[in-house]
């Protein structure tokens, strides 16, 4: 197992209702998991839904494996001006 | 028979206390569309740019489009263009609410106010009856108070653009507010109006917008308005959290600016964010004319020492405030912005400027006793302190309301200033965002965004994706999708929010059946292309060179943390292409043959001779 | 009965079978290759012509890309010129709905290295100006994909293979393939046999029946879609193209035939060639709404096309026992791969280790969901289903933002008459386009002064649209001195504006602010209900204003808020 962190942004909060604003979550999970199933099977949030999946401030494909001490950030489409 | 347009351009003399009424030129119109060209075109052939922003000869003008007050969606959008009393460029300040439309149901394109009036005044429009009244009453006022009185004073349901205490103390922060709330913010405009002593212009008009093809209008705007509501980024984040949405984002993607530009991350992110604004002090969405996405934000913070109310604060305002300063106090840095909107001063110049001066305190250049108080980063309370003195021109105050590049010069540490041709940089940063690293340089009216908001490409994926870092085509897409467009959208008086929806294109389609004019999407491209000219012979008619095509040598050195640590601005390797591409010799002025596909012959001896 | 022995027996001279004869016999390997008919009678001669990476699965792309590069060599390779133009696939999107997936879809292939870009409509007629800008949202848009000529393609590796000294038995239908106690695989026709150590089953459709003898059940649909071509045309484009929403391909061919069909997908359980003149003309009409001028162009033939496709949209390639090798089940894009899959296999058959490329392509994968029901693959409903490919929900809005989620209005026990208007000023954003729409509606233009409805301001944080509420007294209509209002079919009165004076009684008289005076028409105006479907409600984007059935309670509600801030309309 490695630890990761995870920060849901905008309207993915409604995922983990619990959290507060930017609150970062620590998760255990097997090593090698990537991005997709670290959505699709931990955090259960549809992929389709995902329109910035951030690892350590940099935007990534899903089938990224993650390593420990990974920070991962994800946010669906915003935008701003 | 005017269509789209009203065709009547109203010209207001405040020396002589004249007002006139002309017709607008369908030539010029189909030039320069309405809006920023119309305009821009305007005080061209007004005023001698070598001139003095701040003398009785530059004109104010404010300039509709023809989509605007169409009730297409999101027409809602003026302009103040003049020369910038900030910058010394040519400026384009562009607001939203129901001003706008308000000025076409009036019945006008475009006013143009010249002069200089001996005593406060305020314009009232009612219809075809215009008045110059005093304003004694109103002057000091904030803006919405302003609004208020004038209600009373003119037609309840009157609707009114105006300038705060910062416009009548001719701070080079201030700019012109409508609806209470909503600024037309940058390059100083406020400070011309406050000049020519014009406190306020209500209006109150009960006409319409006349179509040409009323049929092909409805059928193009109506699909556009089901297209916006069936957008997740228009119709879904932007209605939920506003701009502000973006501030965790770039912040994650170690792009967003703090401390002046010392850094690209900001610790105290998450306390400002979207999230926290929605979560914290967000009363209601609100929208302005015909807009479905209804992306502002009416907040009050109820509790505490920063208890305030009104619209906003916006994602630049949140970081020009919070994190450019060091600020990670939602409530403080919404109280900051209320009081810029009190006074009527640009909140990214605002924040910019005290930022700028933080750090020359906390570097030693600026003394304590000069500022009567210790001014560092993340000082909460300093800031707010700081930003109402700006309002009110108090104190130390007095400095800081001529905007962050005279600060910096001042006290002999012109580096420290974060902007181009005196106007300071927005959110995004430059280390990161190499087409915004190009844009920022080149704008022509200094360091701002929105002329070319390459984030849409470098993040987004609008039009296409073209990552930050990369630097392949970079001069192409700032000038033709974004610069060019931009000038284009700008000028239709639709609002740039729309195109995370709709294309340009789409934008073009409205064009032909609102007007009947030869409209389309080529020559859109043109149109965008000769009003960025323009603008751009304006600029060097007043004394701007490539020199000037330049950002601070701080954001060319390497990121020193962040996720993108060791990024930096590559600006010179661009400049070059960048001219080519747009037709200027190497010293970035276009040539003759340029200005002659645009038809802009004209201005080729008058720049030459200077 | 005659009978031949070879290392490898490949039954299938299409593109897949063909190149791996080749890449077999320029190792020495001794080969022979059987087919049914001819050579690319299937459907590798059948093809739309297509060689593109883009629009992929993701597991497909490394296998695309890996073969497009040996594209550019293939006619000096091959010696016979296959028309190969690498001028990019478009991938048009037609309709909204399918803009934002692509977007996230091109943002995927992206993803895995793939230069494929998402262009909007302006920067897709700027490369292709013969396309018709009305009927386009935008495309994705690859540049180094392209087309070729598909029999050219499979003949001029069929040569080479000759050439090479691979051996032929043509019209020569494979009836089964035995294990025997040798080791070796027999394969029996009717008039011959052959025996290899080795069988690469290359069959298309037609390597189901031989996979279910040897007890695999393949999972395979035939899908058949038809093509066609037109005459020689000035150049149109150089492009191959594809459509998002429908199966429609098109491209130019090298003597200046468009070649095109699609968007006519058919399921079938056997391998039918067929054409029919409803589907034709459904693919013309639609390429006619894409591209300028094509309605003149005269059609010159037409046939029907097979795409043998499995239930994710790729291909099996995997050793069913320890003899035969299948790959089939391309699913259509087994023109544009079959180069490289030809050496891979070619690899396999020689070394016995599954190369790494064809790892992803395991016939294991369909354990366990085979009944699941499934989409026919090249449609993009298919790759849209495939688990990487981001859609972004339209209109997700946020649970948590209170004012974002328009109630769910419950239709009352006891609905009293006709469905009216109902206000929510929960929901109003105060953007006016209820004033708009009405306006255009009922003015054709925004009448300022005619207003049937208008938004008013109490506050800064509170907004509604003051309108008539349809309530049933009928003040207004009792009042009218003049019969110059009547009740409309949907309940609401209405005027009738030859009668009306222009008197305002009605405006009085009315105590919720529902008629308004129209200063250009010299009369009033009021709230008609639109025929049964009210412009406001159409277009207001949050559902402030609905249109229903409510019951007396909340009639009376209604009127209460009308009333209350009936004031406000007067600065508004």
């Amino acid at each position: 197992m490695i630890e990761v962190t995870v920060t849901l942004n905008a309207g993915l909060r409604h995922y983990r209702s619990s959290l507060d604003v930017g609150e970062v979550m620590p998760l255990h999970i097997p090593s090698g998991t990537n991005l997709r199933e670290l959505l699709t099977q931990i955090l259960q949030i549809p992929p389709n839904q995902v329109a910035f999946p951030m690892v350590n401030g940099i935007k990534c494909a899903l089938d990224q494996p993650l390593v420990a001490g990974d920070r991962v950030a994800l946010w669906p489409p915003v935008a701003g001006g | 028979m005017y269509y789209g347009y009203t065709g009547n351009i109203l010209r207001v003399d405040l020396g002589t206390g004249t007002v006139s009424r002309e017709l607008l030129e369908l030539q010029m119109a189909e030039d320069f569309i309405g809006g920023r060209g119309l305009a821009s075109r305007l005080l061209c052939q007004e005023f001698d740019p070598a001139a003095d922003a701040l003398s009785p000869e530059n004109p104010l003008i404010f300039g509709t489009g023809p989509l605007t007050g169409t009730g297409a969606p999101a027409t809602s959008r003026y302009v103040v263009v003049c020369k910038a009393p900030l910058t010394g460029t040519i400026a384009c300040s562009n607001s939203g609410g129901f001003f706008g439309p308000e000025l076409k149901f009036a019945g006008y394109d475009a006013l143009i106010i010249q002069g200089e009036s001996a005593e406060p005044v305020y314009l009232w429009i009612d219809n075809r009856t215009v008045q110059i009244r005093p304003a004694e009453s109103l002057w000091g006022k904030f803006p919405t108070e302003t609004e208020s009185a004038l209600r009373s004073l003119t037609h309840p349901s009157a609707k009114v653009a105006c300038i705060g205490p910062g416009g009548e103390n001719l701070s080079l922060l201030a700019g012109v507010v409508n609806d209470g709330y909503r600024l037309a913010a940058r390059s100083g405009v406020g400070a011309l109006m406050g000049k020519k002593k014009l406190k306020a212009i209500a209006v109150h008009g009960t006409g319409s917008v006349s179509l040409q093809d009323p049929q092909q209008f409805w059928k193009a705007a109506l699909d556009m308005h089901q297209k916006i509501t069936a957008d997740p980024v228009s119709f879904g984040s932007f209605r939920a959290y506003g701009t502000a949405s973006l501030v965790s984002l770039i912040n994650e993607m170690g792009a967003y600016p703090t401390r002046n530009f010392q850094s690209d991350t900001f610790e105290g992110a998450a306390h400002t964010s979207g999230e926290a604004l929605v979560d914290g002090i967000l009363q209601r969405n609100r929208a302005c004319f015909a807009c479905p996405i209804a992306c502002t934000r009416v907040s009050e913070v109820k509790e505490g020492p920063y208890q305030g109310r009104g619209e906003g604060p916006e994602y630049e305002s949140i970081w020009a405030l919070g994190a450019l300063c060091g600020v990670a106090d939602l409530a403080a840095v919404s109280k900051a912005n209320f009081i810029c909107g009190d006074y009527g001063i640009d909140t990214i110049s605002t924040g910019a400027t005290i930022a700028c001066a933080m750090e020359l305190f906390e570097k030693g250049a600026l003394p304590e006793q000069e500022l009567g108080f210790p001014l560092r980063f993340g000082d909460a309370a300093a800031l707010v302190r700081a930003v109402e003195m700006t309002g009110k021109r108090e104190g130390f105050g007095d400095v800081l309301a001529d905007g962050s590049y005279r600060l910096a010069v001042r006290y002999g540490h012109p580096e420290f200033f974060m902007g181009a041709k005196k106007l300071e940089m927005s959110a995004y940063s430059p280390r990161v965002f190499q087409g915004m690293a190009l844009q920022y340089a080149t704008s022509n009216r200094g360091a701002c965004h929105v002329r070319g908001n390459t984030v849409a490409a470098e993040l987004y994926g609008i039009p296409r994706y073209l990552p930050p870092e990369a630097l392949e085509q970079k001069e192409e897409m700032v000038r033709r999708p974004f610069q060019n467009s931009t000038a284009f959208v700008d000028s239709t008086g639709i609002c740039l929010f729309t195109k995370f929806a709709i294309t340009h294109r789409e934008i073009c389609a409205l064009l032909a059946p609102a007007t009947g004019l030869d409209f389309n999407f080529d020559r859109s491209i043109e149109q965008g292309d000769r009003i960025w000219n323009l603008e751009r012979m304006f600029n060097l008619r007043a004394g701007f060179t490539c020199e000037d095509d330049r950002l601070p040598q701080r954001v060319s050195e390497p990121a020193v943390d962040g996720p993108r640590a060791g990024s930096r601005a590559i600006l010179q390797e661009h400049l070059q292409t960048y001219y080519l591409l747009r037709g200027w010799d190497e010293s970035g002025r276009p040539t003759r043959a340029k200005l002659e596909e645009l038809g802009l012959e004209d201005w080729w001896g008058v720049c030459n001779d200077a | 009965m005659a009978h031949h022995q070879a290392d490898v027996i490949i039954i299938g001279g299409g593109i897949v079978g063909c190149t791996t004869a080749y890449q077999l016999t320029r190792a020495g390997v001794d080969v022979l290759l059987l087919d049914r008919d001819g050579i690319g009678s299937g459907a590798s001669g059948r093809s739309g012509g297509g060689v593109r990476q883009s629009a992929r699965v993701s597991e497909e792309i490394p296998l695309a890309k890996a073969s497009v590069a040996l594209f550019p060599d293939l006619s000096d390779e091959l010696g016979v010129d296959i028309e190969y133009v690498q001028a990019g696939n478009l991938r048009v999107v037609e309709s909204l709905d399918y803009r934002r997936a692509m977007q996230v879809d091109v943002a995927r292939q992206q993803s895995h290295g793939l230069d494929v870009s998402w262009l909007e409509v302006a920067d897709v007629l700027e490369l292709v100006p013969t396309l018709r800008w009305q009927s386009i949202i935008g495309a994705s848009y690859c540049p180094d994909d392209g087309h070729c000529n598909p029999l050219r393609l499979v003949t001029g590796f069929y040569n080479k293979a000759i050439e090479g000294g691979t051996r032929v038995l043509l019209n020569c239908e494979v009836q089964n393939i035995v294990q025997k106690d040798s080791g070796l695989a027999e394969v029996e026709t009717p008039a011959h046999t052959a025996t290899a150590p080795v069988v690469v089953l290359a069959a298309g459709f037609g390597s189901q029946k031989l996979c279910y003898q040897i007890g695999y059940d393949l999972p395979l649909a035939n899908v058949r879609y038809e093509s066609m071509i037109t005459e020689p045309l000035p150049p149109l484009f150089r492009q191959m193209f594809g459509v998002a929403s429908s199966d429609l391909f098109f491209r130019q061919t090298a003597n200046g035939g468009v070649h095109f069909g699609g968007g006519i997908l058919e399921e079938t359980g056997q391998e039918d060639t067929h054409t029919t003149s409803s589907n034709l003309q459904l693919a013309v009409a639609h390429i006619s709404k894409l591209v300028s001028d094509l309605e003149k162009a005269k059609l010159l033939r037409t046939w029907g096309g097979l795409d043998p496709s499995t239930p994710d949209g790729m291909p099996i390639i995997d050793f069913l026992n320890e003899n035969v090798l299948l790959a089939s089940g391309f699913c259509g894009h087994g023109l544009a791969t079959g180069p490289i899959v030809g050496q891979y296999l070619a690899q396999w058959v020689q070394n016995g280790v599954c190369p790494e490329a064809l790892a992803p392509f395991n016939r294991n994968r369909f354990d366990g969901w085979l009944q699941t029901k499934w989409t026919p693959s090249g449609s993009v409903a298919a790759v849209l289903a495939t688990e990487d490919t981001q859609i972004a929900g339209a209109g997700e809005l946020d649970a948590r933002v209170p004012f974002m989620t328009p109630p769910k209005y419950e239709e009352p026990d006891e609905p009293s008459g006709q469905p009216k208007l109902a206000v929510n000023p929960q929901m109003c954003t105060g953007c006016r386009m209820c004033e708009v729409a009405c306006s255009i509606a009922h003015e054709q233009e925004t009448a300022q002064a005619q207003l049937r409805i208008q938004v008013v301001y109490p506050s800064d944080d509170y907004f509604l649209p003051i309108v008539c509420i349809h309530c049933e007294e009928r003040h207004c209509l009792k009042v009218c001195p003049h019969e110059a209002m009547q009740v409309n079919e949907q309940g609401a009165v209405s005027i009738i504006r030859e009668n009306c004076t222009s008197c305002m009684e009605c405006i009085f008289a009315c105590p919720t602010g529902g008629v308004t005076h129209s200063p250009a028409k010299s009369a009033v105006v009021k709230c008609d209900l639109c025929d049964g479907d009210p412009a406001c409600v159409r277009y207001c984007p949050t559902e402030a204003i609905t249109f229903r059935h409510i019951d007396a309670a909340a009639s009376d509600e209604l009127a209460t808020l009308m009333t209350t801030h009936l004031p406000s309309r007067a600065a508004r």
